[in-house]
């Protein structure tokens, strides 16, 4: 019943975009014009206008995207044979530029034209790949879920702090403030933990804590010492629920790191996108205008 | 403050009241002593002071005591000796962080899990890019020339026009229109000529043609010339359609379809040489007789490359042939010869020699007289004067006709006798060498490395026996080598424009279409 | 109070009783700022009290004055505890012990009912209160909620919140409330928020100068009485339904069910003498109409002869039919005509009718189509009707004549429509909104055994024995057994003596077998369909176990009975047979597929069971862009209807909050204005005369129905695209806030191109899934896996 964006309608996009490849290649190797192949021949102008429109409808995928009351066809649709003929466009202008480079505006177009596909190509595999592992991570919570849950775990834990030792409770207190996930772009897309813990008999810096393993060190630590039973209880569930926090802030690592891969690309598809229709109509506007 | 007691806690009923879940219901009592505060925390509860937790300690002023989200710090006593108390609400982190997960705008305190949070954004970007792009590549250029237009070259320049590398307007003189020919007489006009005569019925369809339409620049590898046949042959593929002179041979490329090489200088009446010459003869190898010897001529020996060696010097008698055919006459003086050229000229040179020779009283049984050296001083008598001179002049007449009519000159020319027996004259044919057989085409011969190739292979001169044998090779002789790899195009043996074709300026352009109109 | 004013207006002694502090107490009841609707539009208010649509606080004070202006003799916290007498002579007794006499007494006083008090010393102090309107307008006290129920709970952990609360349950654990609330609520108590006592009751409050707090609770319990200081009680132990007091006074009720109202006269006048009921309690929910009949009430005791307030509407409906009768009589016509309303007592009737629009279809016009998704009722006056049942191919036609009425099919299942029908001859039709119908049947017994009978019939006939003559299944028919299930109860488990088949009237059932002692669903079978036959046919024994996926009423024949059916119609046998064939394979797959298995259950208690359409995402497709919701507001006036993250998942198949639109939708069920319909092609969706009353809100158990206020427009595509402009937040609830409505999914019926969210959906993910197809998606789906 569901099918993704690559085999919509039994692949039919994909078909559409062999054949034009095919046509333009089979044109582009009969043609043999008296000069090297360029955008100047006939099929140079032929291919380019291909191109052009075809980036303006590729372009146009953001506004159909945002028209809901559109029944232009399915988004789904839209976006696979955006795909397909975003691939296409490749060999489209490549062959248009009879592979004819140097350092102008023309170039740059095609060099930009370049980055946004491969940002796409990027995009199609996370977007193949990420979906299913977030869903298995997310286990059925929504990232804020994970977040409040954090919060309550942190309550309950100070809680059950409060019957422990004064710098027991500040250590649970140092390590809660010390807990520090995500914060910068490295971070969420290596989902690295840069925790770090200040410990009350420790160390004036802080130590790191990834992965809360300091603090569980640490706590444990005490645990074997103790010999109260009453304190020994206390400590077994703070280092319970410390594992707790371990595991949760794990999940909201990799989800974070799943969400962050999953847009990222965008934010070097787009807006080289509108780099790329800058520099086209500077390409265009200039060929006639020193024609 | 007068109270003796402050109570802290989570429960309403306490003096200061704090929904800070860190905090027990009841938390924590300070009490004012004399000695100033002292502070008593209900066990679970617990408190930090200066930074170290503790449940029970009296206070100094200065301390700091931390209860979950309330911070009180101990002011000095006031005037009265009443001890004071500073008490604020830290944020509490812990609600923020819980409201930032419920949805709520994300407080400071909140982990950024998400790009956005992190201030990424598309559209700033997308716009800056797409204002650089057009800006940069090509309002700024075209408003203000910057940065140069040279952006806009879609390619290099062939080196011919290396001078016009930035200069665009040269060519593009108006904005979006295609370069026009006018630009490209500015220089070219003075020696550029058209491919046909005015008269051509096919001048026309020349005439809508634009230089750039063959001469195609900033293009990859730069060329100017059209290499490509289609060039001529969409014409002289089907001459006649193409307004040819009727007739016309049809050619569509050389290896298989081009007509035989025609000797153009023959086109109006066979020239003849006039000169007695067989290549046959010279390039005998068993060698020829010379005053030297026998010799073995090489065809070197007389066609010496001109300096660019693409063709080669006239041939001259007194460098080529004079070493062998020598012009002497007198036995008795070798190395006295006559000049070549002006018959005439050959008399003269003769009558003068013998006169001066008997007037010196030279013996001679000619002259009849024996005595022969006159003593110092004595002058021939007038009568014998006369006399010696006669003879001497009869005996040029008999040596020119000698060299003329029987040694040397009828050798290699057509020589005929004219004048009286008294006054003998003799006219020799003018010789006519053709230099170039071929005009409508170009050949090289060095790029055909005569050095390396012997002549033989496109001249067969050895067993030329006559003069007027035309050595040049037919076309199959070139295609042998140039068929397969080694292609031909027009370009290559025939100019565009052409020789001998008025210019190609406006000027005629437009008398020639006035011209050509059709009606 | 609109009789009052009326007796007021025309200087009759009257005094108008107020059990509660203040006028109106139901709308006091209203939370602050609501926006007060004045459905229907078309009923034109007479009453000299002014009432348009406008804020609580606006209405109030209006009526306030109103009441001031007319000089109505008003007295509030008076409630009456006894009625005796008749007319003329009633005598009336209130709580504060005082008695008072009247000749006429006229019941308004709604369905709610009041809230049971705490009945303890003290509980008539200031800090007690039933209602809880904002729990934020409390902070730093110290409150204890009295009550164990669902509301208790709200208002317990909402409070907690920003105040030191106690929740006081009589029993030891928190039973029949919703799982949500209780996992909330042993949250809160473990995490010590929310103090409780268990199996304890109130025993006195008494007003202390006590330092903590004005109050003192004491209360009894397992460890002795304690005493609690609080600033507050709120008391939440349920309500009295009026009913009992109803009775108490003599007013019969035609029937024990509980939505049954009391039968009236046509003057709003019970079978007691001298009592009138108007209001919610006689039947009319909505508040003009109760004050329109108070008036007329009040002039009808005055002996002023006043044609309801409807008569020009009836009129107006009735204008069509031939031979112009006065609306009553046409009425009195009508009930004669038609047999199953001899008995509806003739002020329902008229209110039926009120509901109901009259067709005069020309011969041969479609009344509907099979399988259109209407669930009114229609009765046939004059004429006669052909229902054409079967597919095109070998269809047969009946002929029903005046007098009898068809339809209720689908008005009993929810499901579309069986059969085409056309009209005939000279033909005059009533149709009746399912929720008019469905009113009459819950308070006229005889009404509702007519249409399950006839629906029995009618559901063996085109379920079994399609050429079986009508009146050769009635017996039959009598011998069919009508059952009622709970969700999950079984209708007959795997191993028992098969010995009934089932047909499914409405809800549906799903079939699962045991495997190593786990059971395996492994199909699901909608209402209009039966289970059991294949225990049946060869008298074996079940082969599988058959639980009701929702609430499902079962129409069961015994083998016998069925047998007999097969000797009328030869055919049958191979029929059921093939039926089987299809479901032994389809069982082998899903049981080939423990997954596939899985997710039917899964889906099944996400309420796919009585869904018609149901929004499902792929996780493994969706990539989190939200665009659905936002096509959603987009095409909805700015309010997305679904939350895609929320919602549980299983097997990468996500089930956001989004309406199903189910077959006899919960939402339906009590909204005053009927304001919710059902699209012919089975969208449930809320019409503008919403009230904003929260009723569907709150019955739906999907929770996929909210409140909004329409936000303000959205800015242009092209504003936003540019330059990222978006539309400013919408206000939540508070003063002088737009009205807010319902909003819930109405599957786009009003966009061509079917719904926003699956086709703005950019990678697939979102699908629309209805029963029928949904069985393939899942073995689909189980295939891929």
């Amino acid at each position: 019943m569901h099918q993704s964006i690559l085999d919509f309608e039994r692949r039919r996009y994909l078909k559409i975009a062999l054949a034009l490849c095919g046509v333009s290649l089979v044109a582009y190797l009969w043609h043999d014009p008296r000069s090297p192949p360029n955008g100047g021949t006939w099929l140079g102008y032929t291919l380019g206008g291909l191109g052009a429109a075809l980036i303006l409808w590729l372009t146009a995928l953001g506004v159909r995207k945002r028209s809901y009351t559109s029944t232009l066809g399915s988004l789904q649709g839209w976006v696979s044979a955006h795909v397909y003929l975003g691939l296409a466009l490749l060999l489209v202008a490549s062959l248009h530029a009879g592979f004819q480079f140097g350092w102008n505006i023309h170039t740059l177009c095609y060099v930009l034209m370049v980055v946004v596909i491969a940002s796409g190509l990027l995009g199609i595999v996370l977007y193949q790949r990420l979906p299913q592992q977030l869903s298995q991570n997310r286990a059925q919570q929504t990232s804020d879920q994970m977040l409040t849950e954090l919060q309550e775990l942190d309550e309950r834990t100070r809680r059950v702090a409060a019957n422990a030792s004064p710098d027991e409770v500040l250590a649970i207190e140092a390590n809660i403030a010390g807990t520090r996930i995500g914060g910068s772009t490295v971070a969420i897309l290596s989902a690295q933990d840069r925790s770090t813990v200040r410990l009350p008999d420790g160390p004036a810096e802080a130590e790191a804590n990834p992965g809360q393993a300091r603090i569980l060190e640490w706590l444990s630590a005490r645990l074997s010492a103790s010999d109260d039973a009453g304190r020994t209880r206390t400590l077994t569930d703070l280092v319970s629920l410390i594992g707790a926090r371990r595991a949760l802030l794990r999940r909201l690592q990799q989800d974070a790191r799943l969400r962050g891969w999953l847009s990222i690309w965008l934010y070097v598809h787009v807006p080289v996108t509108f780099g790329l229709l800058g520099s086209l109509i500077a390409h265009v506007v200039s060929v006639f205008l020193y024609w | 403050m007068d109270d003796t007691v402050i109570t802290f806690g989570r429960s309403t009923d306490q003096r200061v009241q704090s929904n800070d879940t860190r905090l027990q219901l009841k938390h924590a009592e300070l009490r004012a002593t004399a000695s100033g505060w002292q502070l008593v925390c209900i066990p679970p509860g617990q408190a930090v002071v200066n930074d170290k937790a503790c449940r029970d300690a009296r206070l100094a002023v200065g301390d700091v005591v931390t209860l979950g989200s309330l911070r009180l710090r101990v002011e000095a006593p006031t005037a009265a000796g009443e001890p004071q108390l500073s008490i604020e609400r830290l944020p509490d982190t812990a609600s923020a962080a819980v409201s930032a997960g419920a949805g709520a705008p994300a407080s400071a305190t909140a982990p950024k899990l998400s790009l956005a949070e992190l201030g990424w954004r598309k559209r700033p970007w997308a716009w800056a890019l797409f204002l650089v792009t057009v800006l940069g590549g090509l309002a700024l250029p075209w408003a203000v020339g910057v940065p140069s237009d040279a952006t806009w070259s879609s390619g290099p320049l062939h080196e011919a026009h290396a001078s016009l590398e930035g200069r665009c307007d040269s060519c593009h003189v108006k904005p979006f229109q295609r370069v026009r020919n006018e630009s490209c007489l500015d220089c070219h006009a003075d020696h550029l000529r058209r491919h046909l005569p005015a008269d051509h019925p096919a001048t026309v369809q020349f005439m809508a043609q634009r230089c750039t339409d063959c001469h195609v620049e900033h293009d990859e590898p730069t060329h100017l010339v059209q290499t490509d046949n289609r060039v001529c042959t969409d014409c002289h593929a089907e001459p006649e359609r193409h307004g040819g002179r009727p007739g016309a041979k049809p050619v569509t490329d050389f290896e298989s379809n081009h007509p035989p090489f025609r000797l153009s200088s023959l086109r109006s009446e066979q020239p003849a040489s006039q000169l007695k010459f067989t290549h046959a003869a010279h390039l005998d190898e068993r060698g020829i007789k010379a005053l030297s010897g026998t010799v073995v001529m090489k065809c070197a020996d007389c066609h010496t490359p001109t300096e660019e060696g693409r063709s080669f010097a006239p041939i001259r008698m007194e460098t080529h042939c004079a070493s062998c055919h020598r012009l002497d006459f007198d036995p008795a003086e070798p190395d006295r010869t006559v000049p070549h050229g002006d018959p005439t000229e050959v008399l003269r040179v003769l009558s003068g020699h013998y006169s001066a020779r008997y007037l010196a009283g030279y013996a001679d049984p000619l002259a009849g007289r024996t005595s022969t050296v006159l003593p110092p001083g004595v002058e021939v008598a007038p009568a014998e004067r006369a006399r010696l001179l006669g003879v001497a002049r009869d005996r040029a007449v008999r040596v020119a006709t000698d060299l003329f009519e029987r040694r040397a000159c009828v050798d290699c020319h057509t020589v005929t006798r004219v004048g009286t027996a008294a006054e003998p004259a003799w006219k020799v044919m003018p010789v006519k060498l053709v230099s170039n057989w071929m005009p409508g085409a170009e050949f090289d011969h060095a790029l055909h490395g005569t050095s390396l190739t012997p002549c033989s292979t496109c001249h067969k001169a050895e067993t030329s026996k006559q003069a007027s044998d035309v050595l040049m090779p037919p076309i199959e002789t070139c295609r042998d080598c140039h068929r397969g790899t080694m292609k031909t195009a027009c370009i290559d043996c025939h100019g565009f424009h052409g020789k001998g074709q008025p210019l190609w300026q406006p000027a005629t352009l437009k008398a020639v279409l006035h011209k050509a109109a059709p009606p | 109070m609109s009789a009052a004013a009326r007796a007021a207006e025309l200087g009759v002694s009257h005094v108008l009783l107020e059990q509660s502090a203040a006028h109106a107490n139901t709308i006091q009841r209203y939370q602050k700022g609501k926006h007060v609707m004045a459905e229907p539009n078309v009923l034109p208010l007479r009453s000299p009290l002014p009432f348009a649509a406008g804020v609580r606080e606006h209405i109030l004070e209006e009526w306030g004055a109103g009441l001031d202006r007319l000089g109505v003799n008003l007295r509030c916290q008076s409630e009456v505890t006894r009625i005796e007498g008749e007319r003329g002579d009633f005598k009336l007794t209130l709580k504060s012990g005082e008695s008072l006499r009247a000749e006429h007494v006229i019941f308004s006083i709604g369905v709610q009912g009041n809230p049971r008090r705490l009945g303890v010393p003290g509980d008539d102090l200031p800090c007690v209160q039933y209602t809880l309107d904002d729990p934020d307008d409390y902070q730093g006290e110290t409150i204890v909620v009295v009550g164990a129920g669902d509301a208790a709970i709200e208002n317990a952990t909402a409070l907690a919140r920003q105040n030191r609360v106690f929740i006081v349950n009589r029993a030891e654990e928190f039973a029949r409330v919703k799982d949500g609330n209780l996992s909330l609520v042993l949250k809160a108590i473990e995490d010590e928020t929310l103090g409780c006592f268990y199996k304890s009751s109130c025993v006195a409050i008494t007003a202390t100068t006590g330092a903590e707090a004005p109050y003192l609770l004491t209360l009894a319990t397992p460890e002795g009485d304690t005493a609690v200081p609080c600033h507050r009680i709120i008391a939440r132990i349920g309500a009295v339904p009026p009913r009992k007091f109803v009775e108490s006074c003599g007013i019969r009720f035609p029937s024990s069910d509980a939505a049954a109202l009391p039968e009236l006269s046509a003057q709003y006048e019970s079978n007691v003498p001298g009592l009138y009921v108007i209001g919610a309690l006689g039947g009319y929910p909505l508040i003009k109409q109760a004050m329109n009949q108070g008036y007329e009430v009040v002039s009808h005791i005055q002996g002023e002869a006043v044609e309801p307030a409807d008569e020009p509407l009836l009129a107006d409906k009735l204008s069509k039919l031939p031979g112009m009768l006065s609306v009553t009589e046409t009425l009195q016509r009508m009930q004669q005509r038609i047999p199953l309303f001899a008995d509806v007592n003739p002020l329902m009737f008229r209110e039926l009718i009120l509901g109901s629009a009259v067709h005069c279809p020309h011969e041969g016009d479609v009344v509907f189509r099979r399988n259109d998704y209407t669930n009114s009722f229609y009765t046939v006056l004059d004429g006669s009707v052909q229902i054409e049942f079967g597919e095109d191919g070998d269809s047969r036609r009946i002929t029903l004549a005046a007098g009898q009425f068809f339809g209720e099919g689908s008005l009993l299942s929810g499901r579309r429509r069986s059969a085409t029908v056309y009209a005939g001859a000279g033909c005059v039709l009533i149709e009746s909104p399912r929720r008019d119908i469905v009113k009459l049947m819950s308070s006229v017994d005889s009404v509702r055994s007519v249409i399950d009978r006839l629906f029995i019939v009618r559901a063996i006939q085109s379920g079994f024995a399609p050429n079986t003559p009508f009146e050769m299944l009635e017996p039959i028919a009598d011998r069919a057994r009508l059952n009622r299930y709970k969700r999950d109860e079984a209708l007959f488990k795997e191993g028992e003596p098969g010995d009934r088949l089932h047909l499914v009237r409405s809800g549906s059932v799903a079939v699962s077998r045991n495997f190593g002692g786990r059971e395996v669903t492994l199909s699901y079978v909608a209402a209009g369909n039966y289970v059991g036959e294949m225990g049946l046919l060869g008298r074996t024994l079940r082969s599988a176990t058959v639980r009701a996926a929702v609430p499902t009423e079962t129409v069961s024949l015994d083998a016998d009975t069925f047998a007999e059916l097969m000797a009328h119609n030869p055919t049958l046998r191979s029929e059921i047979e093939s039926v089987m064939r299809k479901r032994i394979v389809s069982n082998a797959q899903a049981q080939s597929s423990d997954a596939g298995g899985d997710l039917i259950s899964f889906l099944m208690r996400q309420g796919l069971g009585e869904a018609t359409d149901v929004l499902l995402i792929d996780e493994s497709l969706c990539i989190g862009c939200d665009n659905c919701e936002q096509a959603c507001a987009a095409t909805h006036g700015g309010t997305s209807r679904l939350d895609r993250a929320a919602g549980p998942t299983f097997a990468h198949v996500h089930v956001p909050t989004s309406c199903r639109h189910c077959e006899n939708p919960h939402c339906m069920k009590d909204c005053p204005p009927d304001a919710i319909r059902r699209a012919p092609n089975g969208e449930v969706y809320i019409q503008d005369n919403c009230i904003g009353c929260g009723n569907c809100e709150r019955n739906c158990p999907y929770g996929v129905i909210h409140m909004a206020s329409t936000p303000p427009p959205q800015p242009s595509l092209w504003a936003s695209l540019l330059f990222g402009s978006e539309a400013p937040p919408v206000e939540s609830t508070g003063q002088g806030k737009a009205p807010k409505k319902a909003v819930k999914c109405d599957m786009c019926k009003d966009q061509s191109g079917g719904p926003a969210c699956v086709r703005a959906c950019p990678t697939g993910a979102a699908l629309r899934v209805s029963p029928a197809e949904f069985v393939e998606f899942v073995s689909a789906g189980a295939a891929e896996r």
